[in-house]
């Protein structure tokens, strides 16, 4: 059982994920073009970008819903190519995708341990609701996040807010090595973006290497160390250090751009 | 640190809540509602039995016995393979012909000595018995690589099958009733006979093999423990209190009843193999993470997907299970008949499939229960059975079966949508 108060020892200078010349076509559309970045560990890395841009594609390939149509992932310094998204949880890459991906008739517990059930009797598989029940509440209230009802609640009844936290919280839940995150807060209300936010703050300093899509370009500048901007499915700019969120606007309207042959 | 502190305080209160709140909602309409419409029509009809120009008592043994076993074959087997595949998401119109393949395969291999080189009777019974169970397995695994591989609607698919199963029966039957005999009486020798215990006058059927029946004393203190194991393992997993409360006192009730029971009393193999295949499957899809993980892909097939369950295997083996249901459903049939028709069972998926909308399952997947779908199976046959007794004429019964298929549907909906406005889901 992994939770996230284990923490990761690994060098915190050495990237864990390098994303190298990632491309990906949907039949004519080209959603990336020869994409390249890295998510370091105890770093949290923004990928910014305009509606289209590519960006959830990125988070697709990397968790291994879509398989990319060139370029490689190298995780820890191997080329890998996750299969299917249950090798990508195996190597503890956790995602909150952007459509959530939870069951509704599930409550909050079953959706945590959906697809990694504990279980005994061996082959027989039996579930341990009761152990999963309560690890499940555990791991809320440390993360600080409020679920009216408790673990028990069926997410079919809960708020679009409600529910994102459910994801968020189960990908902490899960991850030690890295989270994406994608548009983690697009649907919560004040107070539990400030919660959420914190809360990817603690898991940074837990070590966990974060990748954050967000629109919210406040966000952007308090959280990243690193931002990349995507144009198009094409890397248009690379921002570390000191920026502010003006600077990503600009790259992302185009005003400015890294790529030689961008048309303004 | 404070905060923390309320938060855990807050689930321990709310852990409480749903505990007690856990056992008013398993009973309330909405979740047992289907039980009690059995436990009504029941009432009612031994009510109006009683009352006619000749009184019986409607819940005699013979008549539920004889009502469960109607029930049995083939709906009640083949619609808890379907209530599997509906909540993982898929349909299934070609059972009825698929089951009537099964048998139909059966009396082929019996009649033409496909096993003969086996050497034994014994052997051969067991060979057909086990190739008929493969064939509809086959014809279900089929349609769900169809379905995957393909990309089809499971309800194009099957709708194929449907007629593609049917046509296949009658072709291997040359169209004609197919005896399910091994020999004639001239052909039979002193060992056959002496293995029969006693002279036919048709000679060897497969039925005189499988049929039979029983005792029920065993049965019931075998179902008494198996429960009271079943109990003792939700203990372990830590299961809420209700099912393991119900299947403790199933147990003890089994083992008690089973003393007083008449060791002449006998069973049919067929409400062995029902009621084997419902505990099963109710242990599987209840307590297992098979389960969950069937309910996960029918609920969201995407976020199984992303969640890493390998939905390709959890979309096709309910359509194998389906399958396997009715070559289940054709052995037990076939234990009782001499001779199997080309259009056996035509046109019984709608019960199957009524069965389990009267059991509540829903059509978009992600839920339903394979007890209620057998308990709307029952509902379905006592309803018929009622009729029978009470001569209701045969227009009359289409027609309220008709009507509570779609008022049984219409409740689960709006008791639905009530529960949501009340927010108590
Ligand atoms: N499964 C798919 N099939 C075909 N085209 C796709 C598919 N998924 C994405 N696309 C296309 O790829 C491009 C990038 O989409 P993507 O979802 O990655 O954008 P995004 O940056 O996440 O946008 P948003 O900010 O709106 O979420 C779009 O043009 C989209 O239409
Ligand atoms: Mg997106």
């Amino acid at each position: 059982m992994q939770t996230t108060s284990e923490t990761v020892t690994l060098d915190p200078a050495a990237p864990v994920l390098q994303i190298r010349d990632v491309s990906k076509n949907f039949g004519a559309v080209q959603a990336l073009k020869s994409v390249s970045f890295d998510i370091t560990p105890g770093r949290i890395t923004g990928l910014v970008g305009d509606n289209g841009a590519g960006k959830s594609t990125m988070v697709k390939i990397i968790s291994g819903v879509h398989a990319p149509s060139s370029g490689e992932i190298v995780l820890e310094g191997r080329p890998t190519l996750f299969a299917n998204p249950g090798e990508a949880r195996a190597a503890k890459i956790e995602t909150v995708f952007q459509t959530l991906e939870l069951v509704e008739e599930f409550d909050v517990a079953e959706n945590f341990y959906m697809g990694q059930e504990l279980t005994r009797f061996g082959i027989l598989r039996a579930n341990r609701t009761g152990e999963m029940r309560a690890e499940a509440a555990k791991a809320v209230s440390k993360l600080g996040i409020n679920i009216p009802g408790g673990v028990t609640r069926r997410v079919r009844t809960m708020s679009g807010g409600q529910r994102q936290a459910v994801a968020i919280a189960r990908a902490a839940f899960w991850s030690t090595k890295v989270l994406l995150l994608d548009e983690p807060t697009a649907a919560l209300g004040v107070r539990e973006t400030a919660q959420v936010l914190s809360l990817i703050e603690t898991l940074r300093d837990q070590g966990a290497a974060i990748l954050l899509i967000s629109h919210n370009m406040k966000d952007v500048e308090r959280l990243c160390n690193d931002v990349v901007v995507l144009r198009q499915g094409r890397r248009s700019g690379f921002l570390t250090g000191d920026f502010t969120g003006q600077d990503c606007v600009s790259y992302i309207t185009g005003a400015i751009s890294d790529l030689d042959d961008e048309e303004l | 640190m404070d905060v923390r502190q309320t938060a855990e305080t807050k689930y321990e209160d709310t852990g409480v809540v749903v505990a007690s709140q856990d056992i008013r909602e398993s009973l309330s309409f909405r979740n047992a509602g289907i039980y009690y419409a059995l436990m009504f029509i029941v009432a009612v009809f031994t009510y109006w039995s009683s009352t006619g120009e000749n009184p019986i008592f409607y819940l005699n043994a013979a008549n539920v016995e004889n009502v469960i076993e109607q029930a049995a074959t083939p709906v009640a087997i083949i619609a808890i393979g379907m209530t599997v595949l509906l909540i993982s998401g898929n349909f299934d119109l070609s059972v009825a012909s698929n089951a009537a393949m099964s048998a139909m395969s059966i009396a082929i291999a019996v009649r033409d000595d496909w096993f003969g080189f086996l050497g034994s009777v014994q052997a051969e019974v067991i060979a057909a018995m086990i190739f008929g169970i493969l064939v509809g397995t086959i014809g279900g695994l089929i349609n769900g690589m169809v379905h995957w591989f393909v990309g089809l609607n499971s309800f194009i698919v099957t709708l194929g099958s449907l007629t593609a199963y049917r046509g296949l029966t009658l072709l291997i039957a040359s169209d004609a009733s197919v005896d399910v005999r091994f020999r004639d009486l001239s052909q039979m020798t002193e060992e056959d006979i002496e293995l029969l215990g006693r002279e036919t006058e048709e000679g060897l059927f497969m039925g005189d093999f499988i049929g039979g029946s029983l005792g029920v004393y065993n049965l019931l203190l075998l179902a008494g423990i198996g429960f009271l194991l079943a109990a003792a393992g939700m203990y372990i997993a830590g299961h809420a209190r209700l099912p393991m409360g119900i299947a403790s006192g199933v147990g003890v009730l089994g083992i008690l009843v089973s003393f007083f029971v008449d060791y002449e009393t006998a069973i049919s193999h067929k409400l062995v193999v029902l009621v084997l295949l419902l505990v099963i499957s109710w242990a599987v899809m209840g307590f297992t993470s098979y389960g969950r993980r069937t309910y996960a892909v029918g609920g969201n097939l995407e976020a199984a997907k992303a969640a890493g369950i390998n939905v390709a295997l959890y979309t096709i083996m309910p359509f194998v299970f389906v399958g396997f249901c009715c070559g289940l459903a054709a052995v037990t049939y076939i234990a009782e008949q001499k001779n199997i028709e080309p259009n056996l069972w035509f046109g019984r998926e709608l019960w199957v499939l009524a069965a389990a909308i009267i059991g509540g399952v829903s059509l978009n997947g992600g839920s339903g229960k394979v007890m209620k779908s057998m308990a709307g199976a029952l509902l379905l046959y006592t309803l018929l059975n009622g009729f029978q007794i009470n001569r209701v004429p045969t227009a009359i019964q289409d027609i309220s079966i008709g009507v509570l298929v779609v008022a049984s549907a219409a409740a689960y909906v709006l008791a639905e949508r009530r529960a949501a406005s009340k927010g108590r889901i």
